[in-house]
């Protein structure tokens, strides 16, 4: 393989259980994220040569990987990463409050809150995949903080 | 009110959050489409080589290819070890590092570059040493403070031929961060190495391998080297803290041999 295809099979190997944990989010089962993530990664070593080097290696296949999850969600193929769909936490009678805290979220605001706990991503990186500036998604990321806090003190769940 | 703090959300998630790897790599390269993937050894100065090592935080780079693929057998085989962190121990750092302490060599005394070490050209060097994780090996780790104020740390990681490295924004370390190197002159028999830094929070590293076989991995000045043959393949590192729970672990399947059969490209 190509230098560029080790790089995908790098980013799989060290952050499979990142993607697919974030990606649930979205399709709602664990199974069916995996299935993205395979199909997302796939597609990245199809098309790697159009990746031009403008920004992170792992930006462009979280984007291809949200695109693809969403489109499953809406099972609508062409669906593009700009109309960010429903997600919600995954297994929400693991944790029912912060279940409910978190379905309360704008949809984009949701999305942020999972790249950064379940992807485990930095602010630029986040910012790279949702296509926004690291400061508008540390001024979500607050706003986000501020509305979980209050959801889950009004259901009397808060630590 | 002032909300949530990052660390415990991050709890919260973690909770939720599924550990289990189910990955398959090859099951990726079969839904590709690509089905003849060729060796090529790129044609770069080893120096080169430090530009694509494997990253950490920010995901700036990839593991040393030298054209590899994956033996099929080992590849599907279970990850060794723990299966899941016990404790999240987030925004980890390295004391003696923020304190510039003057640990290991420095860059001249070691004859290294400063525009050789990874972040050197992004941010200017504010502090770095040069480490030697266990003398038994020639492996070098370059610790290095980056950023106006040297806040962001970078590890830079150079054997006689290869190299690998990458650097964490702030003072937010994982407990440890891993570097994947692989190719002949690291790994001439199709293994690999894994080399990087540990936080302060991780009090010792153990390497699982097959069959239930383990090796205690050298931890000197926060960095460690550590090479896995093919046969011992697939491997986990995990890290402890002194209470003994696994706060982190990273699971490698081999990747790839040379002897597959497959010619050379030039």
């Amino acid at each position: 393989m190509d230098a560029q295809a080790r790089a995908i099979e790098d980013v799989y190997r060290r952050r499979f259980v990142a993607f697919r944990n974030s990606l649930a989010s979205v399709t709602g089962s664990s199974d069916t994220a995996r299935d993205v993530v395979q199909d997302a990664f796939a597609e990245a070593l199809r098309k790697r040569e159009s990746f031009r080097g403008e920004g992170a290696l792992e930006a462009w296949i979280w984007r291809i990987a949200l695109r693809l999850a969403f489109a499953r969600r809406k099972a609508d193929p062409t669906m593009e990463l700009t109309e960010i769909g429903e997600s919600e936490l995954p297994q929400p009678e693991a944790a029912p409050a912060l279940a409910e805290a978190v379905k309360q979220l704008p949809p984009r605001r949701r999305l942020v809150v999972f790249l950064r706990y379940f992807g485990d991503m930095s602010y630029l990186e986040i910012g790279e995949v949702c296509g926004i500036s690291e400061g508008t998604v540390a001024a979500t990321l607050a706003q986000a903080h501020h509305e979980l806090m209050t959801t889950l003190e009004q259901r009397g769940a808060s630590a | 009110m002032t909300g949530l703090r990052d660390s415990e959300l991050r709890e919260r998630f973690f909770a939720v959050a599924e550990e289990h790897d189910n990955s398959d790599w090859d099951e990726v390269v079969a839904r590709s489409g690509i089905n003849s993937p060729q060796t090529r050894k790129p044609k770069l100065h080893p120096r080169a080589l430090l530009a694509i090592g494997a990253s950490f935080a920010l995901g700036l780079g990839m593991a040393a290819a030298l054209g590899v693929r994956l033996h099929p057998a080992a590849a599907a085989a279970p990850l060794p070890g723990p299966k899941r962190v016990e404790r999240l121990v987030p925004n980890g750092t390295v004391k003696w590092l923020f304190a510039h302490e003057p640990r290991g060599q420095s860059l001249t005394a070691a004859d290294i570059r400063l525009g050789s070490t990874v972040g050197a050209h992004w941010q200017p060097v504010k502090f770095a040493r040069v480490l030697t994780p266990d003398s038994r090996t020639d492996a070098k780790i370059v610790l290095s403070l980056i950023g106006k104020h040297g806040r962001n740390v970078c590890m830079t990681v150079f054997f006689p031929h290869a190299g690998g490295g990458g650097c964490a924004i702030g003072l937010s370390l994982r407990p440890f961060n891993v570097s994947l190197l692989s190719g002949t002159d690291v790994a001439p028999d199709g293994g690999f190495v894994l080399a990087g830094v540990a936080s302060d929070d991780v009090a010792r590293l153990k390497l699982f391998l097959p069959h239930g076989r383990q090796r205690t991995v050298t931890l000197k000045d926060n960095t460690f080297v550590a090479s896995v043959t093919e046969a011992d393949s697939p491997a986990t590192l995990a890290a402890y803290d002194s209470h003994n729970l696994v706060i982190g672990r990273f699971g490698q399947r081999p990747v790839g041999s040379l002897r597959s059969g497959l010619p050379p490209v030039r």
